[in-house]
């Protein structure tokens, strides 16, 4: 068995515990016992994966602008999400002002992602930069040196 | 930095002699240059051929599945293709940053967030060329490469 080491150990205790949860909601909803927390434990699982399956795509928009990017992809993850709640609606209630709580539970995390996307392009960016200044500094002050040395 | 010597022989004899820990893409530059064998670029132009200086090259660009050099101010056409020049320029200062262009990283005057949150490089004749997402780490692992090696 593979040994877990540093950001792998919180990634793995993640996945077991999300697996268990689902595995016992699951379970649960098979053996009658339909309570609205073993109902929410699946939607979330599915709201999950479509907010990863949509951010995954994201190689598709390359060519265009990331804020294209994430608006293009908050679309197209936003009407699944609700096209879903449409389709469970026909098999159980759906609560009053269900539709604005997702919509809130889904915008909020996404747009809070999306932020930390912009600083962290913004730093990447200073990094590089400084990066760059201090390449040309030392290769043209070299180059510079090198041709007084032959010329001397 | 690199420490410079010069000795002056009596005999006739002309020699370079190199010390290193580690091989580094300045050394292989250098060997190159010792050994004649920086590469040869020759840039097509409407009415004739040139030889063209690499460090002189801003950057490459493919348009149409034919590939163009760009210096300060003229273009022109190669015969290369952008992977081919990747592979054949990685030890002289030229990384990919987009599908369709390669640059020269000495001809780079800055690294700007933009707005719409792209990064551009801004080229020392102010031109500015995107780098995109899918080549934006490899672009800084690059620059972190050699920035070590200097």
């Amino acid at each position: 068995m593979k040994i877990l080491k540093g950001v792998e150990i919180p990634i793995a205790i993640c996945v077991s515990y999300t697996i268990l949860s689902i595995v016992n909601a699951v379970l649960c909803l098979i053996n009658g016992r339909e309570s609205s927390s073993n109902v929410n434990a699946v939607m979330m699982l599915f709201f999950c994966s479509i907010a990863v399956l949509v951010l995954s795509i994201h190689r598709l928009f390359d060519a265009a602008a990331p804020v294209v990017m994430i608006l293009v992809q908050y679309v197209i993850a936003m009407g699944l999400v609700f096209l879903s709640v449409y389709i469970v609606s026909f098999f159980e209630e759906v609560s009053k002002g269900g539709y604005r709580d997702i919509f809130i539970s889904f915008t909020v995390p996404y747009f809070i992602g999306g932020a930390v996307y912009y600083i962290s392009l913004f730093r990447a960016a200073k990094r590089q930069d400084k990066l760059l200044q201090e390449i040309n500094k030392i290769h043209f002050d070299a180059k510079k040196k090198a041709s007084e040395d032959i010329e001397g | 930095m690199y420490q410079l010597n010069w000795f002056q022989t009596k005999k006739e004899e002309e020699r370079i002699d190199i010390f290193y820990h580690e091989m580094t893409p300045v050394l292989r530059q250098i060997a190159a240059v010792v050994k004649n064998e920086k590469p040869v670029l020759t840039g097509i132009t409407e009415d004739e051929k040139e030889l063209l200086d690499i460090e002189e090259i801003y950057y490459f660009d493919t348009v149409d599945r034919r590939t163009f050099a760009y210096t300060r101010d003229k273009t022109y056409q190669v015969s290369l293709t952008i992977s081919a020049l990747e592979e054949k320029l990685s030890d002289f200062g030229f990384i990919r940053i987009n599908k369709a262009n390669l640059v020269n990283i000495y001809q780079i005057k800055k690294i700007k967030p933009e707005s719409n949150m792209r990064i551009s490089a801004i080229l020392r004749n102010d031109e500015k060329l995107q780098i995109n997402r899918s080549y934006k780490r490899s672009f800084e692992e690059y620059l972190k490469r050699v920035r070590k090696a200097l």
